[in-house]
């Protein structure tokens, strides 16, 4: 009896594994007879903003006019959420094998795709010109140990926003040059003036998830560190290093005495409860319906004498390693984050562009209050660690930096991220 | 007299009660009719539960963005389906384990017990692969079949037929009626509110399904109601006003039903037949 | 005469084993089909999972899946989070489950009755848990500000200071509790009433023939006659208190300081998030079997009792 469950059990996990070996791909890439002889691709992307989805349908479509009878492309829209249900599908994806041929991805989670061997290197199919018209930080967020992964559709960044009645309240006038911008303590002194009467100094999104390491790894790098080595090896002496611990000092300072609110309604920037607000590009259209908000960018603060930098990342498309057609898969991307398809898609969600040259035609950026973000983006941005072990190093920094907003000790918070990262890097990916 | 004043106590009490327990629900539906703005503005005074400015252009906004009658109707499908294939099947099983005698009874039971501890996150990954395996990814099959038996749903049903007293059951087996006619034109018809809460309780569960089918579905064609949901809070800036709708419009069939059970909520069983 | 006797005594016991044969034939087959649906999709995942806990599984890499023997075990039982979760658990467990079903009773008994409006009641108490857990954790994360909650509001009327509530290690998991036991008593209240609904009337009327009072009544008729319920609402609220998942997710990811860190949260993170699904398999196992005997302890207890 036993033995019988047992053996049906190997039978069963075999099959699994088999099915897994590629006899059957649910999902078409195998198809390949579409329209006439032309080659049938699927593409997965999460689900966004009606607009920006309407980008990608129209796009998509473009390209399938554009190659009639040789590729023809179908995209799938993936509920996403709040939750990390998009990469589990990807996960589960590929444990049965069958991924899509494209398929797209948060930056963070390029390498640990690319050294997982489940997305192709991309190199052969751009040219050095093309590459070189990418942002800095895409290319940074796209590579692995050297080659090219997946470029992205559009840029991000993180700029401090502010209500420009309440600065001239105090006489205040934040900087609209890179090389003034402020400094933590010009941005502390700032919230100690404003944050009175159920104001706050400033405003933050507060999720205990990615946005803490999207936005705070900065600090970090403002400091002339990072909160792990260049390699990506090891976090020791790096997220806990005496830079780390100011940065998060700095941060545990502006919680203690309550210069922010640290469960933030979502408004509340909006409605005027708050002087500054740390926010991106994504915040804009919602000011419109406040028209009693007058507001103002200027720069992510930067440390005292540190290096003036932001925060970036996005979602890029790669190919997968199960696609059968990976030429044509790579046309696929090509056309989806060339200059029009990154002109197109900055213009419709209002998000900086991934390209430079397409920065060409968004002729808002020339001027304030977008100049910034542009300048950001263009110049100093950089990109999260990159890394196998992200998913273990972001979850962990991010529980650390919210503890410490309310109160842990900053050095042993910082030392147990260093050192289960290096745990968990050891175990896992080092070889 | 008294049972004037126990009624008055009784009133009391629950209204206190109720609206200890009512303030989520009605601060959903009165933000959902509210306009964006002054959802977050009211949040942290009584006014959030006030309707002053009411608008349906949450309501509105939010059909035109998801086919949401369509999801509404892949839910209240794949679920009810699940929901009445299991109350058969998961019934008579509880029957069995509570009032027939054979061998191994004892050993389900409590491999039954066993298994209601084990965490879905724990056996996700592998039901998919056995899923995967049957090729069912992208069918009805993998929403539904996977969850018909539910060891919640047959312990209750054996808990509450353990109460049923053996002398009737004896009877209608000395009347010549096989078991499975004794079972349902004596123990079903006694066990209205069993089958009542069993079905609401395992309807409220799927209803809320989200992870399963975002692994299993890819196509919009089997998308339920909560993916649908997700719509409203993957766009910046997200829009309570519109989830709230969603949110509201999404709770009512569950009250609905909830309503529509209630007459099997019948006070008492009165049949003289059947004292312990 | 005497083999008339035997003959009818062989027949009596043919009859009987013929019967008790026939049942077991009747129990087998009513129980098939709810057997077989929990051995493909319940019982068969589960063993793939106990495999997995022997092995290296990186959910990207199936390919180099390999066995590993204790090694997961090993790692788990030097996890100082593995204890703290553990831990955590069992004390949101020991508290919520008698306050949740010693509430539920109580509502049961607030609307099985006839008055009115028992139907608007009973869907009071039954919407939080309907309303969607979202709505729920924003509400509640609002309440709990520790800044300008509405709960700090009240506190302050009676001369309190401000609590943060979901913002620190020591009263994050009491916070959680709370309203752990206000969203879901109504799930309980339900499964009282039905059970209420099934005492029969008879009882209650003989007995305040007899001079009962109400509450001698509660005693001596409706707590026994629970029993059966009381045991299955005792047992699955236990269980759902040992799967806290949601709550923690939602409202505190964990935190601070790992306060909130449940098992199954650990499994969640492990397994999904960070792609461990060898290790993750073996907290579950591990899990499981602490679960599987703290229930049959407790079973033992209620049945001695």
């Amino acid at each position: 009896m036993k033995k019988g469950i047992l053996l049906s059990l190997l039978a069963v996990s075999l099959l699994a594994g088999c099915s897994g070996g590629g006899t059957q791909n649910a999902n078409s890439s195998s198809g390949g007879q579409g329209e006439g002889s032309a080659v049938e691709l699927t593409f997965w992307r999460p689900q966004a903003s009606e607009v920006e989805d309407n980008v990608y349908v129209k796009r998509i479509e473009e390209f399938n006019q554009a190659n009639k009878g040789k590729i023809h492309v179908k995209m799938e829209v993936i509920t996403r959420g709040n939750s990390f249900a998009y990469e589990d599908k990807i996960n589960a994806a590929v444990a049965s094998h069958t991924l899509p041929d494209v398929l797209a991805m948060d930056g963070p989670n390029i390498a640990n795709y690319a050294a997982s061997e489940i997305i192709i290197p991309l190199d052969e199919y751009f040219s050095k010109e093309d590459l070189d018209d990418f942002v800095p930080s895409i290319l940074q967020q796209g590579s692995y140990q050297g080659k090219f992964y997946a470029p992205g559709l559009n840029e991000s960044s993180v700029v401090l926003f502010y209500n420009k009645k309440i600065m001239a309240e105090h006489g205040i006038t934040p900087p609209d040059k890179i090389e003034n911008a402020w400094t933590w303590d010009d941005w502390y002194d700032v919230m100690k003036k404003t944050s009175k009467d159920g104001v706050f100094g400033t405003n933050m999104i507060n999720d205990k998830g990615e946005w803490m390491t999207y936005a705070f790894e900065q600090l970090w790098i403002s400091g002339g560190t990072d909160i792990v080595n260049k390699e990506g090896t090891t976090a020791e002496g790096f997220v806990n290093s005496p830079q780390g611990v100011e940065a998060a000092n700095f941060l545990q300072k502006l919680a203690n005495e309550k210069l922010f609110n640290i469960d933030p309604k979502p408004t509340e920037f909006e409605e005027g409860k708050a002087a500054t607000k740390l926010g991106g590009p994504w915040n804009i259209p919602g000011f419109k319906n406040y028209p009693d908000l007058e507001w103002g960018i200027t720069y992510f603060p930067k440390k005292a004498g540190g290096i003036q930098t932001a925060p970036s990342g996005s979602w890029a498309v790669g190919v997968s390693a199960d696609t059968k057609h990976p030429k044509e898969a790579a046309e696929v991307i090509k056309w989806i984050t060339n200059k029009d398809s990154s002109t197109q898609l900055a213009r419709a969600i209002s998000m900086p562009a991934s390209r430079k040259s397409a920065f060409e035609s968004l002729t808002e950026y020339n001027e304030l209050p977008l100049r910034i973000i542009k300048e950001q983006v263009t110049g100093v941005s950089h990109a999260r660690p990159v890394t196998p072990a992200y998913p273990v190093l972001t979850q962990k920094f991010a529980e650390a930096l919210t503890d410490i907003m309310v109160g842990a000790d900053v050095k042993k918070s910082l030392d147990n991220v260093a050192s289960t990262y290096d745990e968990e890097y050891k175990r896992n990916f080092a070889e | 007299m008294r049972n004037t004043r126990t009624k008055l106590l009784l009133y009391v009490l629950n209204f206190i009660m109720s609206l200890l327990f009512i303030i989520p629900l009605l601060w959903m539906i009165v933000s959902s009719l509210k306009p964006e703005n002054q959802i977050f503005a009211d949040l942290s005074s009584l006014k959030s539960l006030l309707p002053l400015h009411i608008t349906l252009d949450n309501y509105r906004s939010a059909f035109e963005r998801i086919p949401m009658l369509k999801y509404l109707f892949n839910s209240i499908f794949y679920v009810s389906v699940i929901c009445i294939s299991g109350l058969g099947v998961n019934s008579i099983c509880g029957y069995a384990l509570a009032k027939l005698r054979f061998r191994g009874s004892e050993f389900i039971l409590v491999s039954i017990i066993a298994l209601m501890i084990v965490p879905f996150e724990s056996i996700l990954m592998p039901l998919y692969l056995v899923v995967n395996a049957l090729h069912w990814v992208n069918t009805w099959f993998a929403l539904i079949v996977p969850f018909i038996a539910n060891c919640f749903s047959i312990f209750m049903f054996r808990q509450f037929f353990m109460d049923i007293p053996n002398e009737i059951l004896e009877s209608a087996s000395i009347d010549g009626s096989g078991p499975l006619k004794t079972f349902a034109s004596i123990v079903v018809p006694l066990s209205g509110p069993v089958f009542a809460t069993v079905f609401i309780l395992d309807f409220i569960s799927h209803w809320g399904d989200f992870m399963w089918p975002i692994l299993v579905t890819t196509g919009e064609s089997l998308r339920n109601i909560q993916l649908g949901i997700q719509t409203f809070f993957t766009l910046p800036p997200i829009f309570y006003g519109q989830i709230m709708a969603t949110l509201t419009f999404t709770t009512v069939p569950i009250i609905v039903l909830f309503l529509l059970l209630q007459k099997y909520y019948v006070q008492g069983i009165t049949s003289a037949g059947i004292k312990g | 005469m005497q083999t008339a006797m035997n003959a009818h005594k062989r027949e009596h016991i043919s009859t009987f084993s013929r019967q008790r044969r026939r049942e077991t034939l009747v129990g087998y087959s009513f129980v098939t089909p709810a057997v077989l649906l929990l051995i493909f999709f319940l019982v068969l995942p589960f063993l793939l999972a106990v495999v997995f806990g022997f092995t290296k599984f990186n959910l990207l890499r199936p390919d180099k899946i390999h066995f590993t023997g204790f090694d997961n075990y090993k790692l788990l039982f030097t996890d100082g989070l593995f204890y703290k979760s553990l831990w955590n658990t069992l004390y949101f467990t020991i508290i919520v489950v008698p306050v949740q079903s010693g509430v539920a009773l109580m509502l049961a008994l607030l609307v099985n009755n006839s008055l009115k409006l028992r139907n608007v009641f009973r869907i009071a108490y039954f919407s939080p848990v309907v309303t969607s857990m979202t709505v729920i954790a924003i509400l509640w994360i609002s309440l709990y500000n520790p800044n300008e909650g509405l709960i700090n509001s009240a506190l302050h009327f009676f001369g309190i200071s401000n609590q943060p509530f979901l913002r620190s290690s020591s009263q994050a998991m009491n916070s959680i509790i709370f309203m752990s036991v206000w969203q879901a008593a109504g799930y309980q209240m339900m499964i009282f009433l039905a059970g209420l609904q099934g005492i029969s009337k008879d009882l209650y009327e003989a007995s305040s023939i007899d001079g009962a009072n109400k509450l001698q009544q509660l005693r001596y008729i409706t707590i026994p006659s629970l029993y059966n319920v009381t045991v299955f609402v005792l047992t699955i609220t236990t269980i759902q208190a040992v799967k806290l998942f949601v709550q923690p997710y939602i409202m505190t990811n964990g935190g601070p300081e790992n306060s909130t860190r449940t098992l199954a949260l650990l499994i969640y993170q492990q397994g999904f998030q960070f792609r461990n699904a060898g290790y993750a398999s073996a907290i579950s196992v591990i899990f499981f079997l602490i679960v599987v005997l703290i229930s049959f302890s407790m079973k033992k207890f209620l049945r001695d009792k």
